[in-house]
């Protein structure tokens, strides 16, 4: 009896705290102005507390009272738990309150909506979702939501963002764990140094008075600078699986030994068929890419998360027999037949995102959303996307390139490094030959040719029917009015990474007339239209993830009645962003070359150079729109 | 020799219509076809779609609606694969009121060395997913998907609710055959109609059978139908529609379509009235002033207009010494729209009742604009709701209570209709929002009478943009510019811009306009909504001004010169919707640089589009160092028909090449 009745004390005393400033935190007036400033949300006040008692017990209990200031803020309110199995809510209720703080609604947990958890792209998963739909009646408002769920699978807690998001500030925000269950707790905090945390006690923080962030662009991503801690339990459970995580090695070793072991045997027929199709194969790159190859043609992806916490792979003979799996199925499906033909490869979970994130080297959690294949062969690194029918083998360009991953092997696990793409990688060499007429219209063919980044975007022309490409280079060349379409040839050489376009356009009026003159804009088919905006006061520093290297050259015959009236002088730009050549010249009599270069630098450089960086492309835009006059022969 | 030719088309063609339909009969020749005799652009096709639906009688069940759907697919290449995968809706509200998916039974073919193999979709593979309260969901995603592979799939649904849903008619890719097949017993009658929007339009045929039933038990619908409980034999008659089709082709989608789904062919059964066996009847529809009598005597709709007490202290406070009428609408009209917001729901229907939205502060669109239409009417206006459907809902095509999913409010007055939606923030007197104006409504009056009332706003809406512009030799830009939005367009203003701080609005104004600082941003009327909305700041931009040799060039317009043609199709298939008339006008007022004349300026012209639905005019004078343009576009009609869009897209190319005509300036 006694013991209850304590348990029950310190369970109180807790929400004391909060309600002796109840007024302040309800009432949406007492927001400091400053905090209010750029914010479309503000949490007044965020308390989560994590009680491990075991390394398969977890308790977590979350307060949170965020005042919505407009409709954009909205989102930020979140009152909602992701449950199955092994995650039970076993509390969930909100409270909704005007401006001035009264009590206007009171939802339970089951008046949540209860959804499917099924994210877009995934067929099936087990996960379902509880969440509170509410109308605002009128801004601001403030909705207080008090939260308790167990988590009896630990492989996932959650992490403490004390600034949420952009245009979301914080008046005040609690984090503590309570560890009572003998399990190491590893805990790591990242740019907690600029901002006013403090550290209460040993795994106990507070923030105060965060102001929100704006997004800027050419900015490193909200991660990268926002306060974040993470936590991970040296052993924990995941869908009753236990596991330990002392240091990447030890946690690729469980990922390993647990999740990937048993997983890749294949049928017999397949070995045999896969033997028989790399037989004559004289290197062990040839060999690899035609089991890539056969594993694409034999594939698809179809995402169905079940079993271990959407971290085990289906069996390989599965991915066989059905013909589809996800990105973890299909990359041990083609680690198996890599083993097959004997070429070893490596299970690698990383984050796919067009943005670069890394796996975190330095701390081991479960962490990732990807898997792809790492494949160490003739002294190269190749690392290979496995779920799609098309994607030439190893490019890995706008994904999952350059950044930190994580290889499992059975060894255990190692970050490294993926494949860079430099800028002379990323290159676009555009040229065409340019005929114009005296009306001011244009006939020209056009020849592109893609590699690395530009290839990834290039090749979405592929398998658009005629009448879709016909629209996709009009939109590609959207500058120009009147455009026709003719002729189009497309190859696609997988081998070398390389997407080769040759089109025939016409465009009516292309050059203006203004009297007995033609005002003609050299740069046709490769111009920069819009430049990074600008800002009063830049905050972050400026990021170029990804460099590219544009050449362009085109002929331009003129009509022979007219002559040139006047040429730009040569441009030649060199800065540490990178550089911008453009030239126009008469080579022969109504004969013009004009070339183009434009090479931008994989860079981060501090906030006080964003300027200039603007003004780069600004000039880089000026140059590009400069036209030159041609004048009818007297 | 003529004979034989005859003989010979006709083994042709009897073997091309040759196939057999019949569950796992697919053939080789069905496997080996590389792409689609008709349609080279398909990346799957459906080989045959059969489409049942009859009522079963059960004992102790009655009767019970059986949908019975096979499909057999050709996948052709990768971008087809997405066919592998079914995916059917079900409604799920409770054990007895629920649809069920029976029997599915589904294989995928493929060619092995010459030989037709087969394998079997299996349980791994269907995944059950209760969706939310209302909904479930069966998804299944076929084995051993290749190039090449046909899949065939059967399953039926049942379902205790005698309401036939829309049967589709076509898809984003080919249909070969098509065998739509519906029996519904004589108690049953249905309204039939095929979207006569779509430009498919089968054959439907009908006909009528007798039918006879087996009775032990009993049914209270059916108890007294002249047959005792212990009598074996049932007769009644069964209506039959059947459509077989032939090469239904692809819906392709285009960009700047209002809703794809408008124009595809489907086959509409509307439930009209039940007719019981011992002449009970009841009738869900049969014309529209039948569908909206019904409407109008349900107590979710009728009901909720004659209630006035929750509200009337309240609103007599507000009125309290107002007497023209219209100023009285006003303040109700904002009084509403402040008073309760729309949740999640639209709907004609009340959802908790008019009288708890007023209470929580929160209700679906019906809850609203009842209420509206009530208060209005307690302030002694002729006032009445307007029943219409959606953009996404379609437009109302058969006489059916479907057919409309919105109500709003309207005020009748001796010129005309003003039109009211209490549900949005930013609409006002005959503003609705957008997703309302959908071809036509109907107004329903007190006791029930009613009439069709046009929804498409007739007004233009205008956006007129003053531009004070100084050259300076520096080829930098200052000046001041003044942009007024009104009607619908102010109503897109306030819609999408609301709540933006003046950063981010000065963000928004900067953005793809070049080397631009914008400064003063002042606003006029931003929240009050019955008025135009204004705005105006200044600016200087960089390298407005181009100089090639000795000559300075720039575009009148300067940042809004229009940088894209967006219409770059050549030919369309659905015509493209503005929804409203509109009408633009620039007004710029340029100060040469000093030390410069004009050279050449753009000539002055005029061109129109089909009649005067189309007018451009561009007007530019010179006034010593000053110079003045006047640049208007009208689009007075807001639909452009696909037999129109050649011509309208070359009045547009006229429109974009004139408006980035330069201005020439020499020094003088």
């Amino acid at each position: 009896m006694s013991s209850r009745f304590f348990i029950l004390f310190i369970l109180c005393s807790f929400p004391f705290i909060l309600f002796s400033q109840d007024e302040d935190v309800f009432n949406a007036y007492n927001i400091p102005l400053d905090l209010k400033n750029k914010a479309n949300a503000v949490i007044r006040f965020n308390s989560e507390k994590l009680e491990v008692s075991d390394y398969n017990d977890v308790y977590y209990t979350n307060r949170r009272i965020i005042t919505v200031l407009n409709e954009y803020g909205d989102s930020n309110v979140r009152a909602l738990a992701g449950y199955n199995s092994n995650r039970i809510i076993k509390k969930m209720e909100c409270r909704i309150y005007d401006a001035n703080g009264n009590q206007i609604k009171k939802i339970k947990e089951k008046d949540f909506n209860d959804v499917s958890a099924v994210s877009g792209g995934t067929l099936y998963s087990e996960n379902r979702q509880k969440y509170l739909n509410y109308t605002p009646i009128s801004y601001p408002y403030t909705v207080d939501f008090e939260l308790e769920v167990q988590f009896k699978s630990t492989a996932f807690l959650p992490d403490w963002m004390p600034i949420e998001g952009y245009f979301v500030s914080t008046q005040e925000s609690h984090y503590e764990v309570v560890n009572t269950s003998g399990v190491d707790l590893k805990i790591k905090t990242l740019n907690f140094e600029d901002y006013e945390i403090e550290k209460i006690g040993d795994t106990y923080y507070k923030a105060t008075h965060l102001s929100s962030l704006k997004p800027e662009a050419y900015a490193p991503s909200f991660r990268a600078f926002a306060p974040h801690l993470r936590l991970a339990l040296a052993e924990f459970e995941m869908e009753g699986v236990r596991g330990s995580n002392n240091g990447w090695k030890g946690f690729g070793m469980w990922v390993n030994n647990q999740l990937l072991s048993n997983t890749s045997e294949l049928p017999q027929s397949i070995k045999d068929e896969i033997k028989i199709l790399t037989a004559n194969s004289t290197t062990d790159l040839e060999k690899a890419r035609i089991v890539y190859e056969y594993m694409q043609n034999k594939t698809r992806y179809i995402s169905v998360q079940v079993g271990i916490g959407g971290w085990k792979p289906m069996y390989a003979s599965d991915v066989d027999r059905l013909g589809y799996g996800d990105c973890k199925a299909l990359t041990n499906y083609t680690k198996a037949l890599m083993q097959e033909v004997g070429l070893e490869s490596y299970y690698t979970i990383i984050y796919g995102d067009r943005n670069i994130v890394n796996v975190d080297k330095d701390f081991s959690a479960t962490e990732g959303n990807h898997a792809i294949l790492y494949l160490p062969v003739d002294g190269e690194d190749i690392w290979l996307e496995c779920t799609s029918q098309t994607n030439p083998f190893g490019h890995i360009a706008s994904f999952t390139d350059d950044r930190d991953a994580l290889v499992i092997t059975p060894d255990g696990g190692q970050v490294m490094h993926t494949r860079v793409y430099n800028a002379n990688d990323n290159l676009l060499k555009t040229n065409a030959q340019i005929t114009l007429d005296e009306a001011g219209n244009i006939k020209a063919s056009v020849q592109m040719t893609s590699t690395g980044t530009q290839y990834s975007t290039h090749e979405k022309v592929l398998g658009k029917t005629d009448k879709d490409k016909d629209l996709h280079f009009k939109e590609y060349w959207d500058y120009i009015n009147g455009l026709t379409i003719g002729d189009c040839e497309i190859i696609n050489d997988k081998t070398k990474v390389q997407l080769s376009e040759n089109i025939h356009v016409e465009a009516s009026n292309y050059a203006s007339k203004s009297g007995n003159r033609l005002l003609f804009q050299p740069n046709a088919f490769n111009r920069v239209m819009n430049a990074p905006p600008r800002y009063n006061d830049r905050k972050h520093p400026v990021e170029v993830d990804r460099g590219f290297l544009d050449i362009d050259e085109f002929e331009i015959a003129i009509p022979n009645n007219f002559e040139v009236e006047s040429l730009q002088e040569d441009v030649n730009i060199n800065n540490q962003f990178g550089e911008y050549t453009y030239s126009i010249k008469e080579v022969e009599p109504n004969k013009l070359m004009f070339k183009r270069k434009f090479l931008l630098k994989k860079g981060t450089y501090n906030q006080e150079h964003y300027q200039d960086f603007r003004k780069f492309w600004l000039d880089i835009i000026r140059h590009d729109k400069s036209k030159i006059a041609l004048k009818r022969k007297q | 020799m003529k004979y034989t030719l005859t003989i010979l088309l006709f083994i042709t063609i009897h073997i091309s219509f040759a196939q057999n339909f019949k569950f796992g009969k697919v053939s080789k020749e069905e496997l080996s076809e590389k792409v689609h005799p008709l349609d080279s652009s398909a990346h799957a096709a459906v080989l045959y779609k059969s489409y049942k639906v009859y009522f079963d009688y059960r004992e102790n069940e009655g009767f019970v609606q059986v949908n019975e759907i096979t499909e057999r697919i050709k996948i052709y290449d990768k971008d087809g694969y997405d066919y592998a995968t079914h995916q059917v809706r079900l409604y799920d509200e409770s054990a007895t009121k629920k649809q069920e998916l029976k029997g599915l039974k589904a294989y995928t073919y493929y060619l092995d060395g010459g030989k037709v193999e087969k394998d079997k979709l299996k349980n791994e593979s269907i995944f059950e997913e209760k969706v939310n309260d209302y909904w479930a969901t069966t998804k299944f995603t076929m084995p051993s998907i290749n190039d090449g592979v046909v899949i065939e799939y059967e399953y039926r649904i049942e379902s205790p609710f005698y309401g036939i849903e829309d049967i589709i008619l076509q898809y984003n890719v080919p249909i070969n055959v098509l065998e739509v097949d519906v029996r519904t017993p004589e108690y049953f009658v249905f309204n039939k109609l095929l979207n006569p929007k779509s430009t498919f339009y089968p054959n439907l045929e009908e006909n009528s059978v007798s039918r006879t039933e087996i009775r032990k038990g009993s049914r209270s619908d059916f108890e007294q139908a002249g047959v005792n409980r212990s009598s074996a034999d049932w007769q009644f008659q069964e209506n039959i529609v059947m459509i077989n089709a032939n090469n239904v082709p692809a819906l392709k989608l285009e960009p700047y379509t209002d809703n794809i789904n408008n124009y595809r062919a489907k086959l509409i059964m509307e439930y009209a009235y039940f007719k019981g066996p011992n002449g009970q009847s009841e009738i869900y529809a049969t014309d529209w002033d039948q569908v909206v009598k019904r409407i109008y005597d349900s107590e979710s709709f009728g009901g909720q207009l004659q209630k006035t007490n929750y509200f009337e202290d309240d609103l007599n406070a507000i009125l309290q010494g107002v007497s023209d009428p219209m100023e009285k609408a006003f303040k109700i009209y904002s009084f509403v729209k402040s008073k309760v917001k729309q949740n999640d729901f639209v709907g004609y229907s009340s959802d908790q009742g008019v009288k708890q939205a007023y209470k929580t502060g929160e209700g679906n669109v019906a809850d609203i604009n009842l209420m509206l239409v009530a208060m209005l009417r307690y302030a002694g206006l002729n006032a009445n709701p307007v029943l219409l459907s959606t953009r996404s809902n379609g437009i109302p095509i058969v006489a059916t209570r479907k057919g409309f999913n919105y109500v709003i409010a309207a005020i009748e007055v001796p010129d005309g209709l003003i039109m009211l939606d209490a549900t949005d923030a930013n609409a006002t007197a005959n503003i609705l929002p957008t997703h309302t104006l959908n071809w036509q409504g109907r107004i329903v009056r007190e006791h029930g009478s009613s009439a069709w009332v046009n929804l498409l706003p007739s007004m233009s809406s205008k956006e007129i943009t003053s531009i004070n512009a100084k050259l300076n030799t520096d080829l930098s830009v200052d000046g001041k510019v003044r942009t007024l939005f009104s009607n619908y367009l102010a109503y897109n203003f306030r819609d999408d811009y609301k709540g933006l701080d003046e950063e981010s609005h000065i963000a928004r104004l900067e953005k793809n306009k070049g080397n631009i600082e914008i400064s003063n941003l002042e606003f006029t009327n931003q929240y009050e909504v019955e008025k135009p909305i204004t705005y105006s700041y200044d600016y200087h931009v960089e390298n407005e001004v181009e100089e090639i040799g000795d000559k300075l060039y720039f575009s009148p317009m300067l940042f809004f010169t229009p940088k894209e043609n967006i219409f770059k199709q050549e030919n369309r298939s659905y015509p493209i919707d503005f929804i409203f008339p509109i009408s633009e006008k620039y007004t710029v007022n340029v100060m040469l640089p000093e030390g410069y004349v004009v050279e050449s300026l753009p000539e002055s012209s005029k061109i129109e589009f089909n009649g005067r639905e189309g007018e451009f005019s561009y007007l530019a004078r010179e006034n010593g160092s000053m110079l003045q343009f006047s640049i208007n576009l009208d689009l007075n009609k807001s639909l452009i028909l696909t037999n129109e869009y050649k011509q309208f897209k070359k009045f547009f190319e006229f429109v974009i090449e004139k408006e980035t005509e330069k201005v020439v300036l020499k020094k003088g």
